[in-house]
């Protein structure tokens, strides 16, 4: 329990220490493995384990609910719709792509924005703030504090779900073959 | 040596430039939406940094709660993204974004 | 035991709380309904057996509340809340709460318990009684719906909660009233009972924003302290009576809202059962009982409920006496109860009226799963097909017996105690008013009971086409044993311990309303009207005296119902019709027309034309990111140059 008033520190104690430069470099370094790997499937694989690594990287610093929440829901349902679309679209055994000129120039812009954030981390001196009051639960917060915000969200998730799932299914949607039917199918 | 401010919101933005370049140099649909999930995790994850280091252990939860309501938006998104893929994959048998067209 | 429980803490949250038990009684069946749902729906027998086994577990805890509430009757429960919404930030005390539990007082003890048991009995009687029909698992789960709502609204500890459980209510009767819904006669009865309802739960809306707009509060037990502050005068608070009073209403079947309650005769015989004993139809008087420290400081109220109460309970008599179909006698018997219900809440005998809730509810659902068993077995619904069922069907005629005689009000069946204590009020108040009508109620209603008693078992079994008389069996099994649970029920669930801790009466009792006193006088009223009207009843109808020439039209008129269903569809038909072409005109040529409007436009923008389409993307996203770098560092350097020069 932080005491109000005191200032947040940041984290000392050695093992934490290098357990969190361990998982930020593991993170980073699978994010760009899964940016560089030609082959799709590995790279969705990738991505999944960089959502894992996030997850225990909030486990360090955020609320558990935050923990449970991203390795649960987010990294399996981002993973499961990538890799669903992958298995509708193009298969999952013969993606590969290939090496083009983008690359280069896309590699340049990504650095310079890179230099760019780290440039203005290193030199701005962040405010920083005392504890100002104990500390609520997370859960109670977000259905007290943030209730709208949490409705919204409900609202947000639900339509996308419904949009998604009628854009798949659009085309055999009744009113759709029918106007094929009418047109005549142009391929 | 310890692990501060500074340190979390130099990941979150090597993540972010990660994601910046997976939706310029890959031609994948699929391939761009995850950079663009890389980027919203980023976003996110400074988030946390700044509630847990900048304002104090009582102001967390406002930042968890901005982190997770993003995050969710960010899978909202990639549903929404995905089938629009699915749609073009239809129409053009490609996933590729800039294929010629005729 | 009850030294066991003499010695149990009080408080929402300790162990052998009645708030705990109470939300364990109120969750058992959703969860068996959520059980059913997932893993058995497949399945008759194990989906009825979970039905049964969870509503008795639920039964337990309704019992084990009620135990504690009469081993402690001085104790004033606070309830237990299990969510809370609030807005702003948390600790400030100022900002408006809206907390969800469970309120477990003896109110809601006895009424729940009364829901509970009836559920119970009715889902033991569905067993049997649906054996060989379709859709028996469906039938179960809108059951278990229905118990839940309603010990939703038996135990909703705010307006704001109550009205969702209302609305759950509303949902159940429309599901088990269509249970048979390839009949259009059910269909159309659960749409009107919908539609009613749906009128009550939006006065209950309109009440709850009242209230919360004058108030800030929607918690019963903190309102029921502020209503007397004088921070909202008289017509306020008549207005907000008014309003629950029509919510009331429309779920009690008051006139001129009744007109669902006829309707709901098409449901099966366990589920009208239900509905009428201790659902949907006693939601109103309940929440008239659990709001009535707002009818309590409005007189104008208490007379509105009184009035309207007595204009329910005559007609619904009146109407009863001329009806051709068993089933909707029954129903509107019911009518007549819940009207005299309403009658002694607005004359003040708060806990007698509560006490005749409880009472009532048992034989008017043994009459009713008696009905579906005579039905059943004769193949009719019409009263005048029936006869001569006393030497066939012996069980059967016992246990409608003793119903009738429960229902009429006859010593010592049950709601002559509450009918007694009803009169006991009316006398020490001195209204004449009042005093005539209980008397002519009970003396109707008795009528009415034995006429269909007398229908149906006396006389001859009418000779019909293609029907056997001889083929006629008796009730047994499940049937059976739910039915002689009720009727035992019927016999002891009225008496009133005079003067020990397990008065009934006195259990529930409302501050500042003195209890009745029993005066002899209105026990020997009651007891002779009761018995005089069961043979003035037994003389009409049994030698089955033709209705003399003169009385023809009033016969014809009060089988319509007073007409009231043809001046609703009048009423409909000039005032709903055009509104409804209207807002269709809007739907089809705004709305539609809107998003007609936003899709070509989107489908417009998705196939572009000229230079646009010659685009490459990926130079686009290249040019926008670096761009931003670009833009980022020179904001950069700009702002560290004018930064250095002010600094």
């Amino acid at each position: 329990m932080p005491l109000i008033g005191a200032l947040p520190q940041p984290i000392t104690s050695a093992p934490l220490v290098i357990l969190i430069y361990a998982v930020v470099l593991l993170m980073v370094a699978s994010a760009l493995a899964s940016v560089l790997l030609r082959n799709t499937l590995y790279a969705i694989g990738a991505f999944a384990a960089t959502m894992v690594l996030v997850a225990l990287l909030y486990l360090t610093i955020a609320p558990f609910l935050l923990f449970a929440a991203q390795l649960l829901v987010f990294t399996t349902v981002s993973a499961a719709l990538l890799v669903g679309l992958l298995r509708q679209t193009a298969g999952l055994e013969s993606t590969q792509e290939p090496f083009s000129r983008e690359w280069i120039v896309g590699g340049a812009v990504a650095a310079a924005l890179l230099a760019l954030l780290i440039v203005v981390i290193a030199t701005t001196s962040w405010p920083i703030r005392a504890t100002t009051s104990a500390a609520a639960g997370f859960g109670a917060t977000l259905t007290n504090t943030y209730v709208v915000g949490l409705a919204v969200l409900v609202v947000i998730l639900a339509s996308a779900a419904l949009g998604s799932g009628l854009l798949l299914a659009a085309p055999t949607l009744p009113s759709a073959r029918e106007r094929d039917r009418a047109r005549g199918s142009r391929r | 040596m310890n692990a501060g401010l500074n340190l979390i919101l130099a990941a979150s933005a090597a993540l972010f430039a990660v994601g910046a370049f997976a939706v310029i140099a890959r031609r994948s649909a699929v391939l761009m939406l995850m950079g663009t999930q890389f980027m919203f995790i980023a976003g996110c994850i400074a988030f946390i940094a700044f509630a847990r280091f900048g304002l104090g252990a009582g102001n967390a939860t406002s930042g968890a709660a901005v982190a997770i309501f993003a995050g969710a938006t960010a899978v909202a998104e990639l549903a929404v993204g995905l089938a629009m893929a699915a749609l073009i994959y239809r129409e053009h048998r490609s996933l590729a974004i800039d294929a010629d067209r005729g | 035991m009850l030294s066991l429980l003499a010695a149990a803490p009080k408080g929402p949250l300790d162990t052998w709380s009645p708030t705990l038990l109470a939300q364990f009684a109120l969750l058992l069946p959703l969860a068996a309904l959520l059980v059913i749902l997932a893993f058995t729906i497949d399945s008759r027998r194990v989906s009825a057996a979970i039905s049964i086994i969870f509503t008795l577990a639920s039964l337990i805890c309704a019992l084990l509340v009620v135990a504690i509430e009469v081993a402690h009757p001085l104790h004033l429960e606070r309830p237990a809340t299990f969510l809370q919404f609030f807005t702003g930030q948390s600790g400030a005390a100022s900002e408006f709460t809206l907390p969800w539990g469970v309120l477990a007082d003896p109110l809601a003890a006895t009424v729940g318990l009364a829901v509970v048991l009836v559920s119970l009995l009715v889902q033991l009687y569905a067993v049997s009684f649906m054996r060989r029909e379709d859709g028996v698992v469906r039938f179960f789960c809108v059951l278990l719906f229905a118990t839940f709502a309603m010990l939703g609204v038996t135990l909703s500890l705010s307006y704001f909660e109550m009205l969702l459980f209302f609305g759950m209510v509303t949902v159940s009767t429309y599901l088990l009233i269509a249970h048979w819904w390839q009949r259009e006669e059910a269909t159309s009865a659960a749409t009107r009972a919908f539609i009613i309802s749906a009128i009550g739960d939006l006065a209950l809306l309109a009440a709850v924003a009242y209230i919360y707009f004058r108030f800030s509060e929607l918690n019963f037990q903190t309102l029921a302290g502020q209503y007397s502050g004088g921070r909202v005068g008289s017509n306020g608070l008549f207005i907000m009576a008014i309003l629950v009073f029509i919510a009331a209403a429309a779920k009690s079947a008051i006139f001129p809202l009744h007109v669902w309650l006829p309707g709901s005769a098409q449901a099966p015989a366990p589920a009208a059962a239900l509905i009428h004993s201790a659902g949907s139809a006693v939601c109103g008087v309940y929440l008239i009982a659990r709001t009535y420290a707002l009818f309590h400081v409005s007189p104008r109220a208490l007379a509105l409920l009184a009035i309207a109460g007595a204009v329910s309970a005559v007609l619904g008599l009146l109407w009863a006496l001329f009806q051709d179909n068993l089933k909707r006698a029954i129903a509107y018997t019911t009518m007549a109860e819940l009207g005299l219900m309403l009658l002694a809440l607005g004359i003040g005998a708060y806990g007698a009226g509560v006490f005749e809730l409880f009472t009532h509810a048992w034989p008017k659902a043994l009459l009713f799963l008696a009905a579906g068993v005579i039905i059943r077995e004769l193949r009719t619904e019409r009263l005048a097909e029936m006869g001569g069922l006393w030497g066939r069907m012996r069980f059967t005629g016992w246990l409608m017996l003793i119903a009738v005689a429960a229902g009429a009000g006859i010593p010592p069946f049950s709601t002559f105690w509450s009918k007694d204590a009803i009169l006991s009020k009316a006398l020490a108040l001195g209204s004449p008013l009042a005093i005539v009508v209980i008397v002519a109620v009970t003396f109707l209603g008795a009528m009415a009971l034995l006429r269909i008693f007398a229908l149906v078992f006396t006389g001859e079994t009418a000779r019909r086409r293609r029907f056997d008389p001889e083929r006629i069996r008796d009730a047994g099994g499940r049937i059976a044993f739910a039915m002689s649970l009720l009727a035992i029920l019927s016999i002891i669930a009225g008496f009133r311990g005079f003067k020990l801790r397990t008065d009934p009466i006195a259990l529930v009792t409302f501050p500042g309303v003195p209890l009745p006193n029993s005066h002899y006088t209105a026990a020997v009223v009651i007891a002779v009207t009761a018995v005089a009207g069961a043979a003035v009843g037994w003389l009409v109808y049994a030698r089955r005296l033709a209705v003399p020439a003169a009385l023809q039209p009033v016969r014809r008129v009060m089988g319509e119902g007073l007409y009231v269903d043809r001046a609703y569809r009048l009423g409909t038909g000039l005032v709903l019709l055009p509104v409804s072409r209207a807002t269709e005109w809007v739907e089809t040529h705004l709305v539609d027309a809107a998003l007609d409007l936003i899709a070509d436009s989107v489908a417009f923008a998705g196939q572009p034309r000229g230079w646009l389409a010659q685009v490459r993307v990926r130079q686009l996203l290249i040019g926008l990111f670096a761009g931003v770098v670009a833009l980022g560092a020179i904001t950069i350097v700009l702002a560290g140059r004018i930064i250095g020069k002010a600094g």
